[in-house]
Parts: structure tokens; sequence; C-alpha cells
């Protein structure tokens, strides 16, 4: 008996499909809207921008320069700190930290909850799937790491005491390259860790340790040989930030070893995030 | 018939095992079943479909559209097992799949709360899909497969772990969107249910197809058995045996006093056993074929034997 109500009826729907785009859009998107709300990365973003973005802009507001210059950037210590803004050994820190812990669930949620299977009885590929969620994770650092220094450098050329606009501007395009770097630097690692466990925590501190480990056994070892430096993930960040802002890299260092270490870090944890995608997903 | 899912001689080996051995198909409009032992192929056919799997060998067209035009817009999957997001909630888990469907964020919406809706989910909508009992799983497993509309929808078990007002509910929702002419695949391994709700049948067993064909012509025995009630006097009813047995053969007489229940086979035609009727003096109260249920028609299939004990 209806008592006079219809039941409710499956309805046809004839919508337009969305390119495959905009799905990477939808997931990069969702990725980045549940870490900016979580408490843990709100932390890390507002300590980690005070320790290392907020005292450089506000003793330039007070303090301008004549103009915003690669030196200022990557060479010298000019901002009342004891090191130049982009190698301040807190911004590397902070990056690893927020990388570890926005990273963390990213894979390993749907491993855990095994909604893998919704994204690819979809037309969504691995490569599609590990595009959209590096995007995420880069979405939220680029906040700390792009977002930030770009706005130093915007503090930088509006109080600039000089006419040089132009000059300050390539400085500027220089810091978004390197920021994006960066942004990207530490988000691949951090996927690959968390595409293989299921558990949050350990792709967590798994991240961290990846970036950390490396950095005490470079110190170690670099007494014998310039060339372990490159073991460690903030060396090599500062050498390409020498390289993205002019400079060249030390002489000390073998430039061949250093691209072997940019992808080791950079590209190496992507393909293997694909492969583990690849054989988790597809059954490959 | 219009066939929408083609599969041409499929192969897929997981290291020794062949899942799917030269498996070719064609699945047309409608409710199908697919049906099978364990490990039969059954999930791993439907995995081929979605290019979960890829075959060693064959190839398959969905809606015409072959793995090359990816045609996974126009399909709506409910996996076997649990894959729900549970830190989402029912209603951003729908709209979320139907944004990867292909849908624009307000439609997605709209259609996420007319589907929760058509599912049964109601204000539990709101709440994670983590906190929900095995039955609310399945619907919403069924609204995120369904969201953008699919043209195809495959249902791996999708009855599975429901209470039975759960599974009447589930089945009534397949078969509302069964009306709809859309192609769907049903893998059960619970053959009444299959029986209920489809109007094809797929049969296989290690990777093969074995037997197919509408829900009505498997259920028909193949040795034209018949069931017939007739009512007279003892002798009335003796002497119609007595005559039925000169044309065909009796499977079975129920005696109830003054009628009886009689399965026959080998009938062609009614002529003779109407002429029976009228030269014993009976009443013939109803006659109509014996049709098997699906499960005799499985077990006949595997066992070649024959379920009603003859």
């Amino acid at each position: 008996m209806h008592l006079g109500i219809e039941p409710i009826q499956y309805t046809p729907w004839d919508g337009k499909r969305t390119p495959i785009f905009n799905r990477i859009v939808l997931i990069a998107d969702k990725v980045f809207k549940k870490n900016i709300k979580a408490k843990g990365v709100l932390a890390l973003l507002i300590i980690g921008s005070i320790l290392v973005h907020v005292f450089p802009i506000l003793t330039t507001a007070i303090i301008p320069f004549e103009k915003l210059t690669a030196e200022m950037m990557v060479k010298s210590a000019e901002m009342a700190m004891d090191v130049p803004y982009m190698m301040n050994p807190f911004f590397a820190l902070f990056s690893i930290l927020l990388a570890a812990v926005v990273t963390s669930d990213l894979i390993s949620s749907d491993l855990q909850d095994n909604s893998f299977i919704l994204y690819f009885s979809r037309p969504i590929k691995p490569a599609i799937y590990l595009t959209s969620k590096l995007l995420g994770s880069a979405s939220v650092l680029a906040v700390y790491c792009l977002m930030m220094p770009l706005i130093f450098c915007l503090v930088v050329i509006a109080t600039q005491t000089g006419s040089d606009y132009l000059s300050s501007l390539k400085v500027m395009g220089m810091t978004f390259v390197a920021g994006l770097f960066i942004t990207f630097f530490f988000s691949t690692m951090g996927l690959m860790m968390s595409s293989v466990t299921k558990r949050k925590a350990y792709a967590g501190v798994g991240t961290f340790m990846a970036f950390f480990a490396p950095m005490i056994i470079s110190e170690f070892f670099a007494h014998f040989n310039e060339n372990w430096k490159l073991l460690s993930p903030v060396n090599i960040l500062h050498y390409t930030f020498l390289r993205i802002y002019g400079y060249s890299i030390p002489g000390s260092i073998e430039v061949n070893y250093y691209y072997a270490a940019l992808f080791g870090y950079l590209i190496l944890p992507l393909l293997f995030t694909y492969y583990i995608l690849q054989r988790r997903a597809m059954g490959k | 018939m219009e066939v929408r899912i083609r599969a041409k001689n499929i192969v897929v080996r997981y290291g020794s095992v062949t899942a799917l051995d030269s498996f070719s198909t064609g699945i047309p409009r409608g409710i199908v079943g697919i049906l099978g032992p364990n490990g039969a192929g059954k999930t791993t056919f439907i995995k081929v479909l979605l290019g979960l799997v890829q075959p060693q060998s064959g190839e398959f067209t969905i809606n015409g559209r072959g793995s090359v035009q990816d045609p996974r817009d126009m399909v709506g999957y409910m996996p076997e097992n649990d894959c729900l997001m549970g830190s989402m909630n029912a209603f951003e888990l729908v709209s979320y799949m139907g944004g990867l469907s292909g849908m624009m964020r307000d439609e997605a919406i709209q259609r996420s709360h007319a589907v929760l809706d058509f599912v049964g989910i109601g204000e539990e909508r709101y709440r994670n899909v983590g906190t929900y009992s095995t039955g609310m799983k399945q619907r919403v497993k069924l609204a995120q497969a369904i969201v953008h509309d699919p043209e195809i929808l495959l249902l791996d078990e999708p009855t599975n772990g429901m209470d039975p007002d759960g599974r009447k509910d589930m089945l009534e929702l397949i078969s509302d969107i069964g009306r709809t002419g859309k192609t769907i695949l049903v893998s059960s391994h619970l053959l009444h249910e299959v029986e209920q709700v489809c109007e094809h049948v797929k049969i296989i067993d290690g990777g093969k197809l074995i037997r197919e064909g509408a829900i009505k012509e498997i259920l028909m025995p193949e040795d034209g058995r018949y069931k017939l009630k007739v009512r007279g006097t003892k002798e009335g009813i003796r002497k119609f045996c007595k005559l039925l047995r000169k044309e065909h053969g009796i499977l079975r007489v129920t005696d109830e006093g003054s009628q009886a229940e009689i399965i026959v086979k080998n009938v062609r035609a009614s002529g003779y056993i109407l002429g029976c009727v009228r030269e014993s003096g009976v009443q013939l109260r109803y006659y109509r074929p014996d049709l098997l249920s699906l499960e005799d028609a499985f077990m006949e299939t595997f066992t070649g034997g024959d379920a009603s004990g003859d």
C-alpha cells in the first residue's frame, strides 16, 4: 500500500560527460581540501611559515632592499638571518614534515579501503590516478613552498628602493620555478611510501626517514668524498636552487652524480609508485 | 537479439591456472545472470570488461566500443568485496564517484541524492560509510555504480551479506533498473535470486561457457516434461494413467484421493493427452510445463543428473 505516495523510481541522466582533465582536478581538489582542513597540516603550515617565511617578510617590509636579487635568495645572508632565504634549513625541514603528513594517506587509505577498484573501474588509469594524487599533495605543499616565497618576493619588489623592477621580476620567476621544484621534490617520495603500506603512520614515518636517514649518512661520508653530499635531499635541493638562480653547483660535486641523485629522488619514486599501482590495481 | 557486450576468444591465465579459456559470448539487453562454481571465471570476465585484468588474447566490445576506446564511462560496477572509503559519508562518496565518472559537480550532487533515495539510504547518507551495516554498504555500492546512469551495469554478488528483507529490496532495485532497458550482468551464487530477476543466463565453468540462453528456455526441461492434475474416480484416474503410459513416460503420480498430480515426459503435442482425458472420463484441472528451478538446471548442466529424482 503506497498511501498515495509513488515509490521512488530509477531516473535516467542525460548530461554530458566531462573530459578526463576535470577528473584529475576533482581528485587533486579532494586531496587539497581534506588536507588543508586537517589540524596537523594547519599546525605545520603555521609554525613553518612563522619560522621560515614571516620573519624575513616582516624585516623586508621594515628595511627595504634596492631590488630582489638571486644572491639574497640563495647566496648571501642579508635579512637579519644567518642564511639566505631559500637555503634556510628550516625551510627544507618543514617541507619534509609537511610532505610526510600530507602524503601519508594519499594511497595507503585507498589500499586499506580497497577503494582502488572504484577508481580503476572508471576511466581513471593508474597514470591519471598518480598524477591527480601528486597534484593534490603538491597543491598543499605549494602553500608553504611556493606561495610563501612568492609573497616574500612580492613584498621585496613592492618595497624596493631601486627602479630595476624587471630584474626583480626575473628573480621572482626563478623563485616560482624553485618553489615548484621543492613542492614536487618532496611529494614524490611521500607518494611512494604511501603506496607500499596500508598504514598512514608507517607511510608518514617512512617518508620522513627516507629523507632524514640519507642526510645523516651523507654527513658522515662527505668527509671522505664530497659526492656523498648528494645522498642528502637537502643538499640536492640547495644545488638545484643554485642552478635555478643561475649559479653553478660546487666544483667538488660530480655533475653526473648530481643528475643521478635528482633522478633517484624525483623520478624513481614516481616510477616505483606507478609500478605498484599497476600491480595492485591492474593485476599485472 | 541486440548484443551489448561481445567477447571473443578471451584467454586469461594466472600463472599455470587458466581463468578464461577462449571465452566467447554475447550479452544481450536486459538482466543477465552469470553463474558458475567458485573459480569458474565469472569475476575474471567482469574484470576483463572493466580493464582491471588484461587478457593474454582475445577481444571484447561494449556497445560497439573496444578496450582501446575505453568504454568504462558507460559501465557501472558494483564490486563484491568491501571497497567504500570509510572516512567519507555516503553522499560525499556517491557524488565524488559521479564526478569521477564524468559528471559536473552540481549534477553529481543532485544525482547523488536521487540515487541514494532510490536505493533507500535516507538521512544516514550524512554518516560516515565506515559506520554502516553490510546491507547499507551494499546499497551505497549500488548507488555509486548507477550514479552516472551507465548503460551497462556489472553487479558482482549484489546481495552479499544482506538479510532476507535487504535481499528482496536489492532484487527489486535491480529489476527496476532493468526495466529502463539497460544491460545488467549479475554474477551470483544464489541461484534462486538470479532466477527471480534475470531474463538470460550464462553458465560458465573452467573458464568456458557451457550453457546459455533465455531463462525460460533454460528452465524448460529438455525431455518435454509436463505437470497435470486430474480429478475423477480411482478407476478413472487409473485408466487415465494406463492410457498415458502408452505414449508418454510417467515420472511421478501423487495420489490425492479423488485427484492426482501427474508428471509426464516426452510430451510433444497436447492432442493425445486430451484424448486420454476424454476416454477415461476424468476432469483436467491444469496442464502446464513442469519447469525446473534454476538450481535443477544448474545441477543438470554440471552433473547431467536430474534434480527431480527421475
